[in-house]
């Protein structure tokens, strides 16, 4: 059998969930960034291609709100905890929370809010 | 899109940008956050601008139905001698998206990317102003 070995110090399981999730943030920084990406366009996508299959045609600015807001709660409610998540990404989310919505409020060929 | 769609539509997303930050600022103080949004000095004055924005553009409101009150249009004709009466509630309007415009400019590209927001704004400066003419006029400008 081969072991293969880890490249990061593991963390440390004796301490509870939220130390594991600090500590295997501390060891890969990069996996906040695109667990995020990855909520964002589950739904962005997820929606679109259901959306499409029900009624022929998606609503794109609509979904990306949505995509939006929900990576947007996902973050904040990495904020409580220290070392999940820094203030930058925090910035980034929210800045991409209010430009999804200039794009839904200015397109109106598909969506009428 | 007419003039009024295009009030709502800026209206809407300068409502919008001050729910998220609050509700965002909010969170971090309920909840004794580590994270916190208040911290960023970009993300404050653009809760803080648009706040402004939206409270001159109750002013500019105000002004608009008085100048419109105010005016009068001669017999036999079409129109107002003065296009004054559209100008104050969209332009109070278009502050808050310029205001988005400068933060998304600093945190997401950079300021070697000013030149594609600054173009976008200008864009919607000159529908807005194209919106005003018709709805002024009647027609669009030949």
């Amino acid at each position: 059998m081969i072991i293969l070995e880890y490249l990061y110090t593991l963390p440390n399981s004796t301490e509870g969930l939220d130390a594991i999730a600090v500590q295997t943030v501390t060891a890969v920084p990069s996996l906040t960034p695109l667990l995020l990406v990855f909520v964002f366009f589950v739904v962005f996508l997820g929606g679109i291609s259901r959306q499409n299959l029900r009624s022929g045609s998606a609503d794109y600015p609509m979904w990306a709100v949505t995509a939006s807001l929900a990576t947007f709660l996902v973050t904040l409610l990495m904020t409580v905890i220290p070392g999940l998540v820094n203030l930058s990404v925090l910035v980034i989310v929210t800045v991409i929370t209010i430009f999804s919505a200039v794009w839904l409020f200015l397109d109106k060929r598909a969506s009428e809010v | 899109m007419a003039l009024k769609q295009y009030l709502i539509a800026l209206a809407s997303i300068s409502l919008f940008t001050i729910a998220i930050l609050s509700f965002a600022v909010d969170f971090a103080e309920d909840n004794d956050a580590e994270v916190k949004i208040s911290e960023e000095e970009g993300l404050t004055n653009l809760q803080t601008n648009v706040g402004e924005n939206v409270s001159n553009f109750r002013g500019g409101s105000e002004d608009t139905y008085k100048s419109i009150i105010a005016s009068s249009i001669d017999a036999g004709s079409e129109t107002t001698p003065s296009g004054g009466a559209f100008a104050l509630t969209p332009w109070t309007l278009l502050k808050p998206i310029k205001n988005i415009f400068e933060v998304a400019k600093v945190q997401l590209f950079g300021d070697k990317f000013a030149i594609f927001f600054t173009t976008l704004f200008a864009i919607m400066v000159t529908i807005m102003i194209f919106y005003i003419y018709k709805a002024w006029v009647g027609k669009m400008p030949d």
